[in-house]
């Protein structure tokens, strides 16, 4: 049963760690550095995993005692591919691995104890929770659990059932978690609420270890743990992480993918390879949540403004073949089910050009959506005073100086807030029985954006380290102060 | 044997060909004669053609150039300076026009004997054609004249400017002319003056020198001036912290409210948007382009913004190595924002503190809610007790096929729709949780349906009108069979 349980998490973490390899020379060293490389290939393994399963079932209905085999050759083969990159990747540079920028500054020991300490207590609230709750949330159950059901107890008749289920299951909702959780009962050979249990625990305290770890290597430690302690705090968060609602791990995706697209600023000589698995990041992100085909969107938008119009469109081209690439087998992957598979969804079946018109102009929607988000996000932000503290802090801390988090800093926030008018809009555009529905789960939606909120944020605010350097460059002055402006 | 020369004329300048060709003109025309004077032009790196303009140039008097790489003002007066071979030096800027008794009034502004350095005015000429801009400028300059004329004012340090000013080579040696570290506008001549009125040199303003101003600047270009002004007033109270009172440096919590709260609204938005200085001078070509009534108001709010910009951006700054930022007298500007390393570290200290006790407590909070859930733990949850009484019929349901749903019609509503209580809906989707893969779908003819009720001694037959009763698995859970089968 334990076996059965930690075999496939090995199997899909050894998926994750592999393929990051084969991507990513990734840092030497740096114990940060090799965090984040580790809480990514958390989440890209069972991404990956899921996916592979997916694949399985398609082609060849339910996975027999063959298929643990057949995952252990794609462990092989990316063991092969990896190796080969590293072997190509001593042979084409010489000279030590670039270090991130923050190397030499330490974390603050109470700070850490803090960090510890808040982990501490919210792994505990956690496990009380999944304990007494091992089934998850009603709509954690209702959706991803009973679509796992239908995938692992449908047998080869899978695609049956799952596209029998009514309407109130959202049978159209993509398969990254229920996936993972039939994967793990494949393994075992039975159902055991553990499955479910452990994907929500990874993925949740996955979440918060790459906030920590990408806010230090991007800014520094300190900055990573007040990040990480303002995310682990939050317990909104970890209470829906413990319900294992999906929105955790669609939070974690688009986090990552904000992550990777800020690395290449850090680790140059890896660029197209990061952005490629930015790439594929982004396409788990979509096919964990139907809310991830909007980050899709908003990624392309926010890239080509920020970095697009930096580095010329020529270059932005090349970073968008290889977010592509990365991107392209699992939206392949997403088509074949939308197109083939899943039932029309039901706030998209009545989206006629006349109806969104209408609903578009009518006036009293839009407070309702107002309401609905102002509601959320006091719900997210324990009454608001997060946000309070977050401008405080901002304003006793200043902005950070021009450096390599800059760029991140920038698409993280465009891709924030252009995801939250795209879930202004298709709230505002919602059939008028959906509206009232979804307006309680927009806390759910601000969710999904949280971590990425306060990644962009303490991107955004200067650190600790550098307040109390002397002689802070200031980019307002320099090129504006003429030598010898002339006479008086 | 020739005459000395009595007086040596320096106009440093930069990239203003056209300004300086107007100004060796009017020296052209002075009333002295031509052999008495000379001017010397120190050129600072300009590459506009000034050079050459000044090669050609048919002068009546001596006239020669010096150009060095950009260095600033300070530096190019000095070489200047070194060239000069006249007793006396008069200081004039590359935009003045100075009327023909220019130099015989600086002359004789000096008795023999005498050690005094003379400022002369430089009003900017009425001109209704001009921009406001050279209006706005025309009326401080002409009020800061006023108060040099007024009789018995005693010209401090602060009074001087170099753009009409004469004082003996001998006492430009005495003090060592000009600081060269101030590289960028202004200031530099408040150093000097310092440092005469230090070695006992009696300031004196003299009505009679008048080099008119060709006033051509824009709005752009004096920001920028201000902009170097606040960088040049920190590293003149880095150099001067015991003479800074009354400097504009130490008058921040000074004017009107609504003025320093715009200024500590702008300079705030720097912090975050490098390009507000850009929109502030948009803006500001804006309103000069409509020509408000209080336009001025406007001016003065904006440069006074550029010059505590630049100097906030020099507080930032290391100072150099003899100067200590301690000792920087400035503790007004300390409080609006702009501060130095040392006041941020501690804000930014208590911020941090208020996050982590924040996440502290936030974390600490659910904790016992969670101890006194635990005592729960063992029992198994809702979910799980209500699928185990689906266990039997599920053993005996066909797979995958789909069957009906039968409940209590009342008080449950039927199933479905957003007008279904909540819990009979529960009840329906707990029973589709656990009979997967069989779909039950209510309301719908099928050879089977299965029977959710609350008891069995509570079935209604209305419920199961026209079904035979297959199987009763106890607590409410039935198979049923369609009658016509």
């Amino acid at each position: 049963m334990t076996a059965g349980l930690v075999l496939p998490l090995v199997i899909s973490a050894l998926m994750g760690i592999l393929t990051i390899r084969c991507a990513w020379r990734g840092p030497t060293g740096l114990w940060r550095s090799r965090l984040l490389a580790g809480v990514l290939a958390v989440g890209i393994g069972l991404g990956l995993s899921a996916s592979v399963f997916f694949v399985w079932l398609s082609l060849s209905g339910a996975p027999g005692p063959m298929y643990p085999r057949l995952e252990v050759a794609v462990v092989v083969l990316l063991a092969g591919v990896a190796l080969y990159a590293g072997m190509m990747r001593r042979s084409r540079t010489a000279g030590p691995t670039p270090r991130a920028p923050t190397a030499a500054t330490p974390l603050h020991p109470l700070l850490g104890l803090m960090l510890w300490l808040c982990l501490g207590c919210a792994t505990i609230v956690f496990l009380v929770r999944a304990a007494t709750s091992p089934q998850g949330d009603w709509d954690a159950w209702m959706t991803w659990n009973m679509h796992a059901r239908a995938l692992f107890r449908g047998g080869d008749h899978w695609r049956e059932v799952l596209t029998a289920l009514p309407a109130w299951s959202h049978p159209d909702y993509p398969l990254l978690v229920p996936g993972s959780v039939a994967r793990i009962w494949t393994y075992a050979g039975r159902e055991t609420t553990l499955a479910p249990t452990s994907v929500a625990m990874l993925f949740t305290f996955a979440t918060v270890g790459l906030l920590y770890s990408a806010v230090s290597v991007l800014r520094s430690p300190s900055q990573g743990a007040l990040a990480a302690l303002l995310l682990v705090g939050n317990k909104f968060f970890i209470v829906h992480g413990a319900s294992q609602y999906a929105d955790i791990p669609l939070g974690f995706f688009v986090l990552a993918t904000l992550v990777l697209l800020s690395l290449p600023e850090v680790w140059p000589d890896d660029r197209s390879r990061l952005l490629l698995l930015a790439g594929a990041t982004a396409g788990f992100a979509a096919w964990t949540k139907n809310e991830g085909l909007m980050l899709l969107l908003a990624v392309l938008v926010a890239y080509g403004l920020v970095v697009g119009r930096s580095r010329g469109w020529r270059a932005g081209l090349s970073d968008a073949r290889a977010f592509g690439i990365g991107l392209a087998p699992l939206l392949v992957m997403i088509l074949c089910f939308k197109l083939w598979l899943a039932p029309p969804n039901d706030l998209m079946s009545d989206h006629g050009l006349r109806q969104t018109a209408d609903r578009l102009i009518d006036w009293g929607r839009y407070p309702q959506v107002l309401a609905g988000f102002e509601h959320a996000f006091l719900e997210v932000s324990a009454h608001g005073l997060v946000a309070l503290l977050l401008v405080g802090y901002a304003l006793c801390a200043g902005p950070a100086p021009a450096g390599p988090a800059r760029p991140g800093a920038k698409i993280a926030a465009i891709v924030v807030s252009l995801m939250l008018a795209g879930y202004a809009a298709v709230l505002l555009t919602a059939p008028a029985p959906l509206l009232g529905t979804n307006l309680r789960s927009v806390n759910r939606l601000l969710l999904q954006l949280w971590p990425s909120m306060l990644f962009a944020y303490f991107l955004s605010v200067r650190t600790a380290e550098e307040a109390g350097r002397v002689g802070v460059p200031t980019a307002t002055l320099g090129s504006a102060v003429p030598p010898f402006p002339g006479s008086s | 044997m020739t005459e000395p020369l009595r007086i040596s004329v320096v106009i440093p300048t930069y990239q203003r060909c056209a300004s300086v060709r107007r100004t060796l003109e009017a020296l052209a025309r002075q009333t002295i004669a031509a052999t008495e004077y000379e001017v010397i032009v120190p050129i600072d790196g300009s590459d506009d053609g000034t050079k050459e303009m000044i090669e050609s140039f048919q002068a009546p008097y001596r006239l020669r150039a010096a150009w060095q790489t950009n260095r600033g003002r300070a530096a190019a007066r000095n070489a200047g300076i070194r060239m000069t071979t006249g007793r006396l030096v008069v200081f004039l800027d590359d935009d003045m026009e100075p009327v023909p008794g220019f130099l015989l009034a600086h002359l004789e502004a000096h008795p023999p004997g005498s050690r005094r350095a003379v400022v002369g005015p430089v009003p900017i000429p009425d001109d209704s054609a001009s921009p406001p801009i050279v209006h706005y400028r025309r009326r401080s300059t002409n009020a800061l004249l006023d108060r040099l004329a007024r009789p018995g004012y005693q010209l401090g340090f602060r009074d001087v400017y170099t753009g009409n000013l004469s004082l003996s080579r001998d006492l430009l040696d005495e003090v060592g002319g000009f600081d060269e570290s101030f590289t960028l506008y202004g200031y530099e001549d408040y150093e000097l003056a310092l440092r005469l009125v230090q070695a006992g040199v009696e300031l004196v303003f003299s009505p009679q020198p008048v080099a008119y101003q060709a006033y051509d600047k824009g709005f752009a270009a004096l920001a920028r001036d201000c902009l170097a002004r606040g960088h040049t007033a920190v590293l003149f109270a880095r150099k001067h912290p015991d003479v800074t009172a009354g400097l504009k440096l130490t008058t921040y919590n000074e004017g009107s409210r609504r003025g320093r709260f715009a200024r500590a609204l702008l300079l705030w938005l720097s912090r975050w948007v490098p390009r507000t200085p850009e929109w502030v001078i948009s803006a500001m070509g804006w309103l000069e382009r409509r020509r408000p009534r209080r336009i001025d108001d406007y001016y003065t709010l904006a440069l006074d913004y550029f010059f505590w910009l630049g100097a906030g951006s020099a507080l930032r700054e290391p100072p150099g190595p003899d100067h200590s930022r301690a000792s920087l007298p400035v503790p007004a500007f300390r409080h609006a924002g702009e501060t130095d390393g040392s006041h941020d570290v501690v804000r930014m200290r208590i911020g941090r503190c208020l996050l982590v006790l924040f996440a502290l407590v936030s974390s600490a909070r659910p904790l016992g809610r969670a101890f006194h859930d635990l005592a729960g733990v063992s029992r198994p949850d809702e979910i799980t007790r209500y699928e185990t009484r689906f266990r039997e019929i599920r053993k005996i349901l066909p797979p995958h096929a789909h069957v009906a749903y039968l409940t209590d019609p009342t008080p449950r509503e039927p199933v479905g729709g957003d007008d279904t209580p909540r819990l009979a809906f529960e009840h329906y989707v707990l029973t589709q949780y656990a009979l997967l893969p069989t779909i039950v779908l209510p309301g719908i003819p099928s050879a089977l349906a299965v029977g959710n009720f609350h008891s069995a001694s509570g079935i209604d037959s209305t419920a199961t009108g026209g079904l035979t009763l297959i199987r009763d698995f106890g607590n409410g859970v039935m198979l049923f069979r369609a009658a016509a089968e």
